[in-house]
């Protein structure tokens, strides 16, 4: 998690009094929250430190697999590499971002790999060496991450058949960054999150016509509204604060829809 | 029942801890063969992990200094503190002996928030 639960209690000031379905409620809505912010249409990153893998390209670029030829490869550092016939394709758009520059990160191609369903897939032989056939743009170097996320091919192009290169990397920012480090933003975003399903629960809870409408007359108009807790939390959704997005805006990226 | 406490991190801290059903009011008894754990971390990593049997190596340890109705002491020694910073998640939890399905039942008693403040640093001998 981005946040823990001491932190949450400590910026609402409530550590010391907060009842236990109090906290339950807190625990729940926190983790629903983190959830809405890493599955945001603009961020759909994990945000935390972690392995991933992926398998890319996403989609070929209208080339269909009949039509591939000798024609379509060439060589470059010893490997037979794939050449640029209907535009180079140098990028590839990693995921969860920043990813880490470190030994972990492992890329393989193999074009009859199917996304790991093919006999044989992406076995050793088919590892790529970094520095020679790609290099990670690490654009924050201080930090020794890539904040773009972006794999560049050195010579030739990525192979464009789907699902056929496959990525192994750490990504996502450590506890350290979320604490005290370039990541209290996201953390930051996480509370302002929270804290506002909290009370927004906790006033449906209490509330009475926060629940649907069970019943309207139009003469001299008048409602009656639905006031059990069931009914003040029908349609219950974490959305993110106007303020957590500004926190967010950042490090959201686009990149992936580029994949 | 919640608590809270604040620690200067790097300094040796006592506080103490009254141990009550999750009503808050009613107390907990303890019999003397069981053992007091107190658990201190954040999200899923526990940094300091305490109990009533035996002292960690830097001397942090817990006490029960009454049983019935139940009181422990945490005492958290300096060197266990150095390095924690912010808000920490703190679980205070009996396992009960008498209990033989499951065996030694663990039981959550008392759940709070330590906040370990920075101290200064330099010499911090008798000389």
């Amino acid at each position: 998690m981005i946040v823990s639960l001491g932190e949450l209690l400590t910026y609402m000031g409530i550590a010391s009094t907060i009842s236990d379905a109090d906290r339950a409620l807190l625990n729940m809505l926190h983790k629903m929250s983190e959830q809405a912010i890493k599955g945001h249409e603009r961020i759909q990153n994990d945000l935390e430190y972690a392995q991933h893998t992926e398998y890319l390209p996403i989609g070929d670029t209208g080339q269909s697999r009949g039509e591939v030829t000798l024609d379509d490869y060439g060589m470059a550092n010893g490997r037979v590499v794939a050449e640029a016939r209907y535009g180079r394709m140098d990028r590839l758009q990693l995921r969860h971002t920043p990813v880490v520059d470190d030994d972990n990160l492992a890329v393989y191609e193999d074009t009859d790999a199917y996304a790991g369903q093919g006999s044989d897939a992406f076995a050793a032989a088919t590892l790529l060496t970094k520095g020679t056939d790609y290099f990670l743009d690490v654009d924050d170097p201080d930090n020794g991450i890539s904040r773009t996320g972006h794999l560049v091919r050195c010579s030739g192009t990525w192979s464009q058949e789907p699902r056929s290169i496959k990525v192994v990397y750490y990504g996502g920012f450590t506890a350290a960054q979320f604490d005290a480090g370039i990541a209290t933003p996201i953390k930051e975003a996480v509370i302002l999150t929270v804290v506002k399903a909290y009370y927004q629960a906790k006033t449906n809870q209490q509330s009475q016509g926060a629940g649907p409408i069970k019943s309207e007359s139009i003469g001299k108009y008048a409602a009656t509204y639905g006031s059990s807790v069931a009914d003040a939390n029908s349609g219950m959704v974490i959305t993110i604060p106007p303020e957590a997005l500004e926190k967010l805006e950042p490090f959201m990226n686009l990149g992936r829809y580029l994949a | 029942m919640s608590f809270e406490a604040c620690v200067d991190a790097g300094r040796t801290v006592d506080f103490t801890v009254p141990i009550y059903e999750s009503d808050g009011s009613t107390a907990i008894v303890l019999a003397a063969t069981d053992v007091v754990r107190v658990k201190i971390g954040r999200r899923e990593t526990v940094s300091l992990d305490l109990d009533s049997v035996a002292a960690t190596e830097n001397g942090s340890v817990v006490t029960v200094d009454e049983t019935n109705p139940a009181s422990v002491t945490v005492r958290l020694a300096q060197a266990d503190t150095i390095g924690l910073d912010g808000a920490y998640d703190c679980e205070v939890s009996v396992v009960d002996d008498s209990e033989e399905s499951p065996a030694d039942a663990i039981k959550c008693a008392e759940k709070g928030v330590i906040h370990f403040l920075p101290s200064m640093s330099g010499d911090v001998g008798k000389t």
